[in-house]
C-alpha cells in the first residue's frame, strides 16, 4: 500500500502522468457518455428496433425510408428550415441594434442590459406556459394589445398559419440577451481612435457604421449566426410545450419528430436514423457557413 | 469605446433612451403579467379587457399552486440534482482544464480538437444510445441518468483551458521549485485564483441543469422524481379542467425566482463568461 | 500536502452525498388515495380454494408490483380490492403501487419498464392498445390460466366486444373491466329555451338530419353581438370516436380481411364530410381548443355533445343545479345505427416475477360477486360482468338519469362497434391531425382529398405490420 502510495506521488510529480491523471475522470465520463454515443448512434441507425424485442439489422432502409418516401419528415424538415432561417435572422438583426443601443457612454446601460438578459435565464418551460397564457384568443395579452391598434388578434396557438410565428415570438424574445452581448462586446472592442478618425473627417453615422462598425464585428456576426444556427435546429422546448407540434405538425421540427419516432413508438432505429441525418445536416449548413465566412468574415 | 456622448450627442441619447426604454418594456411584459395573474384570484383571471393590477391580491395561490403539484421535492430534485452536476463538472472541467493549458502530454492537442469537435453535435444524436445505457444500467427513471452523464461537459473543459492559458506561467515555475507536484499545483495556486472561470462555469452549469427539460422528459416519469421544468407543464395536464392559469403563473413565478436571483448576484461573471467564448470562438 | 488531500476529499463526499440522496429515489413511497376510508365497510369471509390457484405459498414474501393511469379518485375502488385480497389470503407480501400514471407517461413508462426488464406484475391495458403489445410479446397470454380457474361468470357474462379486443391471434391477454359506450348529454334548459324538443330519450328514433335541424335551432346568438354565443351541438373529431359516426353512414376505417384500409370509401368520406359540415357550413358545431371543448358543455354553451357514459359522473359533479340536463342514444346513421363502444382491462406483462398472484387478484377484482357492486358503485364504470350493471349509477344520479342504463346498458351491447385497433394503430392515430386538422379545426380541406393523403400513410402503416 506504502509501495503504491509512493508511486502515485511520483507519477504526479512527472509532467507527462500528471497531465494524464488529471485528465482521466473528465476523459472517463467523456468517452462514455459522448463519444460512445456518439459512435453508436450510427450502428442504431441501421436497426429496426423497439428495446424490448432484440435488434433487427435492416442496412439502409431506415436512410432510404426517411429521404426518400417520408412525407412526414420532409414537413418536419422544412418547418425546421422555416423556423431557423426567420427566427434567427430577426434575432440577430434586433440584437446587433439593441448593442449598438447599448454601446452608448450613458448611465443606465447596466441596468437595460440587466431586463434584456432576464429572459434568457428565465425557464424556457415558464416562459412557454406563460406566453402560451399571452396568446389566448381571448383573454390573452397580445391580441388585446394588437386589437388596441387596431389589428384583430388571431387564434395563435390553433391556426396553421401563426402558430410557428408564435413560436419564433417566444425564441427570440428567450435569446435575444445572447447576442446582444456578444455584439456589444465586439463593438466594445472597436477602438474609439477610429471614430474619432471619422468625425474628425466629417463622416456621419451610417457611414461609421458601414466603414467601421459593420466590418469589425464580422466575426462576431459570424459567430453568432453559426452559433444560433445550431441551436436554432435543435430547438425543442418551446415546441414541445407551446404548441405540442401542433396544429396539424405545422410546429414540429425535427428535434420533435425524433423524439416522437424514438419515445412515444419506441422506433429507435427510426430515430437514430433521423438522429444522424440532423447531424450531417447541421454539419453541411455549418460548413457552407463557413466557406462563406471566409469571403465576408474580417479577422482583426 | 464606441460613441462618445457628447453635448451634440444628447439628442441621440434620449433617443436611445427612447428606443431602449421600449424595448425594455416588452422584454420585460411577459414577467409583469405573469406575476399580475398570479396574484389574481380566480374570477379576475379571465376578465376582459385583461387588468395588470388584480382587484382583490390572492396571496393564498402561492400556496395553493405548491400544493398542486409536490413543489418541494420538485425544487428539492432540481437544486440537488443541479449542485451535484456542478460540482462534478467544477472538478473534472478545472483538472482537465489545467491539463490541457499547461501539460505537455503525447495526445493533447488531438484529444482537445475532439472534445471541441463534440460541442458541435447536437443533444439529439446521443439521446437514442444514452437512452438505450441508462435502460442496461437500470438507471430509467432514476437521478443517476440526471446526474452521472452530465458530470462534464466539453464546453466547460473548453472555457476551462482558454481561461487557464491567461494565468501567467512562472506561478507554476516557483511551485515546481519549491517541490509541488502538479497536483498540489492545480489545488493550491491554479483554483485560488480562477475564481472567476468557478463563478462563470458554476453559473451557467446550475442554470443549465436546472432548465434542461428534454433529457428529464425522456428519463424521468414518476412524479417524485420530476425536476421543476417537468413539475411545471404537469399542469397542462389535467383533463378536463381550464387550465388554472394563476396557480401555473405562481408555480413559474417561484420556479424562475432562483435563476434570476442567481444571475443578477453573478452577472458579473456571467456576462464575461459568454464574451470570452464569444469572441474567441 | 493536507490542502490537496481535505478540498478534494470535500469535494468527492459532496458528489457521494449527492449519489446516495439520487439512490433515495428508488425509495418512494406511493401513497394511499384519499378517501378510501370513507368506503371501508363490511368484510367478508376469505374462501382460500375458490380464490386461489394453490399455486403460491401463502406466507411468500415478495414485492407485488402494479402500474395504473387510474386516478385518485377512481384507484379508491380497485385500492379496496387489492387490500382485501392480499390481507386475506398473501399477508407477507408487500404490494407496491404506482397509480395515477399520467396517461401519455403510462405508455412510455411501460414498454420502457419492459425493455429494461423490470417488470410489474399487474398492469392496466386499453383496447386500444392491446394488440400493439401482445404482437410485441409483451403481455402474457392468460388461456392456460382461465382454462386452470376461469372467472366466474367467464365469458358468458362479460360483455362479448371488449373479451374479443384483449384477445390476439387466438389468445386472451386481458380481462376486461369495463365497458365503456358513446352517447350524448344534452341541456334541457337550453332546449326548453329555444323550444326545441328533446331528443328522444327512450328509443333511437333519431337520425342524423334530426340532429342537423335541433342544432341549427339551437345555434343562437343571444346578445345580438355577431358572435354565436351558444352552439346546438358537439361532434366528435378525433381518430376514435369518430368510428361509430363512419359505421353508421355504411363506411369502415380498415378492411381486416384483405388488410387494406378504406379511408377513402365514399360512405366513409360521406360520414366525416358530415361532421365537418356541421361546423363550417351549418356552423352548428363550435372549434374550440381541445380544453374549451371538455368544458363548452358543463359551463352551457353547447347543447348537445358525445361523451362516454362515465363522463356522467364528472358532468354532474361540475354543473350541480346550474341547469337541467339528460342523456340520450346517439342518432341512427344513413345505413344503420353504430354507436361507440370499448374499455379497458388488467393484463400481466410477460416477466412479471409474481405472475400467478397475478392472475388470482385480477380474477377476484373482476368477477367476485362481492367485490363488483363495490367497484361500480365507488365508480363511475359499467363493471366487468354484465349482470352487475345496476351498480353504475347511485341513487341520486339514477334519479336524474332514468334512461341512462337503456342508453348506454343496453343499446351499447346492441349496436356497439370498434375500430380494428391493429398493431401500430397508434402511429395511424398520431397522423390523424395531421390530416384531418385542416378538415376539422380549420375547415380549409374538404374530407376527401384530406382523405385520399391519408390513406396512403394508413396504408403504408398497414403493410408494415409482421405477417
Amino acid at each position: 500500500m506504502e509501495y503504491l502510495v509512493k508511486k502515485l506521488y511520483k507519477l504526479i510529480d512527472t509532467e507527462k502522468y500528471a497531465g494524464y491523471i488529471l485528465i482521466l475522470p473528465n476523459l472517463i465520463f467523456f468517452s462514455i457518455f459522448f463519444v460512445y454515443p456518439f459512435l453508436s448512434v450510427w450502428v442504431y441507425s441501421l436497426t429496426d428496433w423497439d428495446l424490448f424485442s432484440s435488434p433487427r439489422f435492416v442496412g439502409l432502409s431506415n436512410y432510404i425510408r426517411l429521404v426518400l418516401e417520408d412525407e412526414l419528415f420532409r414537413k418536419v424538415l422544412l418547418n425546421t428550415l422555416y423556423y431557423s432561417f426567420v427566427a434567427v435572422p430577426t434575432a440577430l438583426f434586433v440584437a446587433f441594434w439593441l448593442a449598438l443601443l447599448l454601446n452608448r457612454a450613458m448611465p443606465g446601460t447596466i441596468f437595460f442590459r440587466t431586463i434584456y438578459f432576464l429572459p434568457y435565464v428565465t425557464l424556457m418551460s415558464a416562459a412557454a406556459i406563460v406566453f402560451s397564457w399571452l396568446y389566448h384568443p381571448d383573454y390573452g395579452l397580445i391580441n388585446y394589445l394588437l386589437e388596441k391598434i387596431g389589428i384583430h388578434g388571431v387564434n395563435w396557438l390553433n391556426d396553421e398559419r401563426w402558430a410557428m410565428p408564435a413560436v419564433i415570438i417566444l425564441e427570440n424574445w428567450h435569446a435575444l440577451g445572447y447576442p446582444t452581448l456578444v455584439y456589444l462586446a465586439a463593438f466594445q472592442g472597436i477602438p474609439g481612435e477610429l471614430y474619432e478618425a471619422a468625425r474628425i473627417d466629417g463622416a456621419n453615422w451610417w457611414y461609421q457604421m458601414r466603414y467601421i462598425t459593420l466590418p469589425l464585428s464580422t466575426s462576431a456576426i459570424f459567430f453568432t449566426l453559426t452559433t444560433s444556427l445550431i441551436g436554432a435546429m435543435q430547438t425543442f422546448d418551446s415546441f414541445f410545450i407551446l404548441t405540442k407540434g401542433g396544429p396539424a405538425y405545422a410546429t414540429t421540427p425535427i428535434s420533435y419528430y425524433l423524439y416522437q419516432n424514438g419515445f412515444e413508438w419506441f422506433k429507435m432505429g427510426y430515430a437514430s436514423t433521423i438522429a444522424c441525418i440532423l447531424f450531417v445536416f447541421i454539419g453541411l449548413i455549418t460548413l457552407i457557413q463557413w466557406k462563406l465566412g471566409k469571403t465576408w468574415v474580417y479577422e482583426g | 469605446m464606441g460613441y462618445q456622448s457628447t453635448k451634440k450627442n444628447i439628442m441621440g441619447d434620449i433617443i436611445a433612451y427612447i428606443l431602449l426604454s421600449i424595448f425594455g418594456v416588452l422584454m420585460v411584459l411577459p414577467f409583469i403579467w405573469m406575476v399580475s395573474t398570479s396574484l389574481k384570484p380566480p374570477e379576475e383571471v379571465f376578465v376582459f379587457p385583461p387588468e395588470f393590477i388584480p382587484r382583490h391580491i390572492a396571496w393564498g395561490n402561492y400556496i395553493r399552486a405548491l400544493e398542486e403539484i409536490p413543489y418541494k421535492r420538485l425544487l428539492f430534485n432540481s437544486f440537488y440534482i443541479a449542485i451535484t452536476v456542478t460540482l462534478g463538472q467544477l472538478l473534472t472541467c478545472s483538472l482537465s482544464g489545467y491539463a490541457f493549458s499547461r501539460l505537455r502530454f503525447p495526445g493533447r492537442d488531438v484529444l482537445f480538437l475532439i472534445y471541441l469537435a463534440t460541442m458541435m453535435v447536437p443533444l439529439q444524436v446521443r439521446l437514442v444510445p444514452l437512452y438505450i445505457m441508462m435502460s442496461r444500467f437500470h438507471w430509467i427513471d432514476t437521478h443517476y441518468a440526471l446526474i452521472v452523464p452530465a458530470l462534464t461537459s466539453a464546453w466547460g473543459t473548453f472555457l476551462a483551458r482558454q481561461f487557464m492559458l491567461t494565468i501567467p506561467r512562472e506561478l507554476d515555475e516557483a511551485a515546481r521549485i519549491d517541490g509541488c507536484n502538479y497536483v498540489d499545483i492545480v489545488f493550491r495556486i491554479i483554483l485560488p485564483i480562477s475564481k472567476p472561470l468557478l463563478a462563470t462555469l458554476g453559473i451557467f452549469t446550475f442554470i443549465g441543469t436546472y432548465s434542461d427539460f428534454l433529457w428529464p422528459l425522456i428519463v424521468i416519469s414518476s412524479v417524485s422524481l420530476k425536476t421543476i421544468p417537468l413539475g411545471l407543464i404537469m399542469f397542462q395536464e389535467r383533463i378536463y379542467l381550464e387550465t388554472p392559469w394563476n396557480y401555473v403563473m405562481a408555480a413559474s413565478t417561484v420556479s424562475v425566482l432562483p435563476l434570476l436571483i442567481i444571475f443578477i448576484l453573478g452577472q458579473k461573471y456571467y456576462v464575461k463568461g459568454i464574451v470570452t467564448t464569444g469572441l474567441k470562438g | 500536502m493536507s490542502f490537496l488531500k481535505s478540498s478534494l476529499k470535500l469535494v468527492v463526499i459532496g458528489v457521494l452525498v449527492c449519489f446516495i440522496m439520487a439512490s433515495v429515489g428508488y425509495a418512494q413511497q406511493v401513497p394511499v388515495p384519499k378517501g378510501v376510508e370513507g368506503y371501508k365497510g363490511k368484510d367478508w369471509e376469505p374462501e382460500r380454494h375458490i380464490w386461489t390457484l394453490g399455486t403460491v405459498d401463502p406466507n411468500i414474501k415478495t414485492t407485488f408490483r402494479i402500474l395504473s393511469w387510474e386516478g385518485e379518485f377512481e384507484f379508491i375502488k380497485w385500492f379496496l380490492g387489492i387490500d382485501r385480497f392480499f390481507k386475506h389470503y398473501y399477508p407477507n407480501v408487500k404490494v407496491e403501487i404506482n397509480w395515477g400514471v399520467e396517461w401519455n407517461t403510462y405508455w412510455t413508462k411501460l414498454p420502457t419498464m419492459l425493455a429494461a426488464g423490470d417488470a410489474p406484475d399487474l398492469i392496466w391495458m386499453h383496447d386500444t392498445r392491446n394488440q400493439t403489445f401482445a404482437a410485441k410479446g409483451m403481455l402474457l397470454p392468460l388461456d392456460d390460466y382461465i382454462k386452470k380457474l376461469p372467472p366466474l361468470g367467464w365469458p358468458y357474462d362479460f360483455y362479448t366486444s371488449q373479451v374479443t379486443s384483449f384477445q390476439y391471434e387466438g389468445k386472451q391477454y386481458g380481462i376486461p373491466y369495463d365497458f365503456a359506450p358513446g352517447g350524448y348529454y344534452f341541456n334541457k334548459t337550453m332546449f326548453d329555451k329555444a323550444g326545441v324538443s328533446y331528443p328522444p330519450e327512450w328509443s333511437t328514433d333519431w337520425t342524423f338530419e334530426d340532429m342537423l335541424e335541433k342544432a341549427k335551432k339551437l345555434t343562437r346568438d343571444i346578445n345580438g353581438d355577431g358572435k354565436t354565443d351558444e352552439y346546438g351541438v358537439q361532434m366528435p373529431t378525433g381518430g376514435w370516436n369518430t368510428y361509430w359516426v363512419i359505421r353508421s353512414f355504411g363506411g369502415d376505417l380498415f378492411n381486416q380481411k384483405t388488410k387494406k384500409a378504406t379511408l377513402t370509401n365514399p360512405k366513409t368520406v360521406e360520414a366525416l364530410q358530415f361532421i365537418a359540415d356541421g361546423r363550417f357550413k351549418w356552423k352548428v358545431d363550435p372549434v374550440f381548443s381541445t380544453t374549451d371543448a371538455q368544458r363548452a358543455f358543463v359551463s352551457g354553451k353547447v347543447a348537445m355533445q358525445f361523451s362516454l357514459n362515465d363522463e356522467a359522473f364528472g358532468i354532474d359533479k361540475v354543473i350541480e343545479d346550474r341547469f337541467k340536463w339528460g342523456v340520450c342514444p346517439s342518432p341512427r346513421g344513413p345505413a344503420k345505427r353504430a354507436q361507440f363502444v370499448g374499455g379497458s382491462a388488467l393484463s400481466i406483462p410477460k416477466g412479471a416475477k409474481n405472475a400467478d398472484i397475478a392472475y388470482e387478484l385480477i380474477r377476484y377484482m373482476l368477477s367476485n360477486p362481492e367485490v363488483l357492486p363495490m367497484n361500480g358503485r365507488v365508480g363511475s364504470q359499467l363493471v366487468s360482468r354484465k349482470s352487475f350493471y345496476p351498480w353504475t349509477l347511485n341513487e341520486g344520479l339514477y334519479k336524474k338519469l332514468p334512461n341512462y342504463y337503456y342508453v348506454f346498458y343496453e343499446l351499447g351491447s346492441k349496436d356497439g362497434v370498434m375500430p380494428w385497433y391493429f398493431p401500430g394503430f397508434q402511429e395511424y392515430d398520431a397522423l390523424w391531425s395531421r390530416y384531418m386538422d385542416p378538415v376539422f379545426v380549420t375547415g380549409k380541406m374538404d374530407a376527401k382529398s384530406a382523405l385520399s393523403k391519408y390513406q396512403i400513410e394508413a396504408q403504408r402503416i398497414l403493410d408494415q405490420m409482421k405477417k
